[in-house]
């Protein structure tokens, strides 16, 4: 109990530090707190002699919270929705063609790959946010290892290539731009967001969130069911 | 005090209806996980009750705030486990890659190109 409760602390003081080094680094997207503390954790663990396997276990009750934050982004996105009037409807479409191609492309690739079905379906919702895309893939059993390397590829790239992108094919509405960053890069696009289209943030928390709920509808009825 | 309590009853509020959404999951037999239910749930709640509770509200930006933290269980777990086999990268790639720049043009394009066509059609009339 007391070993759990000091990992606790110790996780809480690695997240605390690494959003200070993301506010110290001006927001770069490469000190996002999501690598720094992981990071972190692996230097506390190795400083203090600690199996970073066993430190992961202790912190295990975290996880009950990263279920509940996936129900609250019900609120954000209810609230944006409300605001968005007359765009709504483009929107959603556009959301749905980008989850579809999402999540068709990477069976497609899996098949063309022959990659082993749990590898695929473990990619497969990689354009969702991390909390959904872990809960997905440990609902069919998937490695969760290659889920969170999915997950931060796709993020990555999305955030670094998405706007130079959407410039180039002449899309020049911002409120597109911040849309399609946040279905594209989830959470980390979200950072993006935040310097490039601060007024349109909103629209891109709508992207992810958005993203999050149709790919969880996607996987769950057509891979995983077809594969049940 | 007063708005850390709030805060607590939204939480389990929210852990509450992720609870459910598992138990409905159990009792459906699919393989949806129990917090996609809860979120559709809320989802139909504040449809119909057009502003979220304080407490529900409150609770939502703290969980939506500090994701990172609760995300390490499985971030520091995937890092240990982590290993590099050529099927697993060739996916990892392709997925990651063209199939995330494919969907970002994909929408960004279909929504430019619906927000064009009413304009257009006012001006010829």
């Amino acid at each position: 109990m007391l070993e759990q409760i000091a990992a606790l602390v110790l996780a809480g003081v690695c997240y605390w530090a690494s959003k200070g080094v993301f506010r110290l680094s001006q927001r770069h997207v490469l000190a996002l707190p999501v690598f720094v503390s992981v990071f972190l954790v692996l230097c506390a663990c190795a400083v203090f002699g600690l199996n970073p396997s066993d430190f992961s276990e202790r912190i295990h009750p975290l996880r009950t919270a990263m279920d509940a934050a996936v129900v609250a982004m019900a609120i954000p996105l209810h609230q944006v929705c409300r605001k968005l009037g007359p765009l709504l409807p483009h929107l959603l479409l556009g959301l749905l063609l980008a989850s579809v191609i999402s999540v068709a492309g990477v069976l497609v690739a899996g098949w063309m790959l022959d990659a082993p079905w749990l590898i695929t379906a473990a990619v497969a919702p990689k354009a969702a946010t991390m909390p959904v895309a872990l809960s997905l893939a440990k609902s069919v059993g998937a490695d969760q290892t290659i889920v969170v390397t999915a997950v931060l590829l796709t993020g990555v790239v999305g955030t670094l290539l998405t706007p130079p992108l959407l410039r180039w094919l002449g899309v020049r509405d911002k409120r597109v731009q911040a849309f399609a960053l946040g279905v594209s890069a989830h959470a980390i696009g979200l950072v993006r967001a935040q310097a490039e289209y601060p007024d349109h943030l909103d629209l891109a928390v709508a992207g992810m969130c958005g993203n999050a709920l149709v790919t969880t509808i996607l996987c769950s009825f057509l891979l995983f069911w077809t594969h049940g | 005090m007063k708005r850390n309590f709030s805060i607590l009853v939204g939480l389990l509020a929210l852990v509450g209806l992720k609870l459910l959404g598992d138990a409905l999951s159990q009792r459906l037999g699919v393989r949806v996980p129990g917090n996609f239910w809860g979120f559709l749930a809320l989802w139909v709640f504040l449809h119909f009750r057009q502003v979220a509770p304080t407490a529900l509200a409150g609770a939502s930006a703290f969980l939506l705030n500090h994701l990172t933290l609760f995300l390490l269980p499985s971030l520091v777990a995937a890092v240990v486990g982590l290993r590099w086999a050529p099927r697993e990268m060739a996916l990892l790639l392709v997925g990651g890659l063209p199939v995330t720049l494919f969907m970002a043009a994909a929408c960004g394009l279909l929504i430019a190109t619906l927000q064009c066509t009413p304009r257009k059609s006012n001006h010829d009339a």
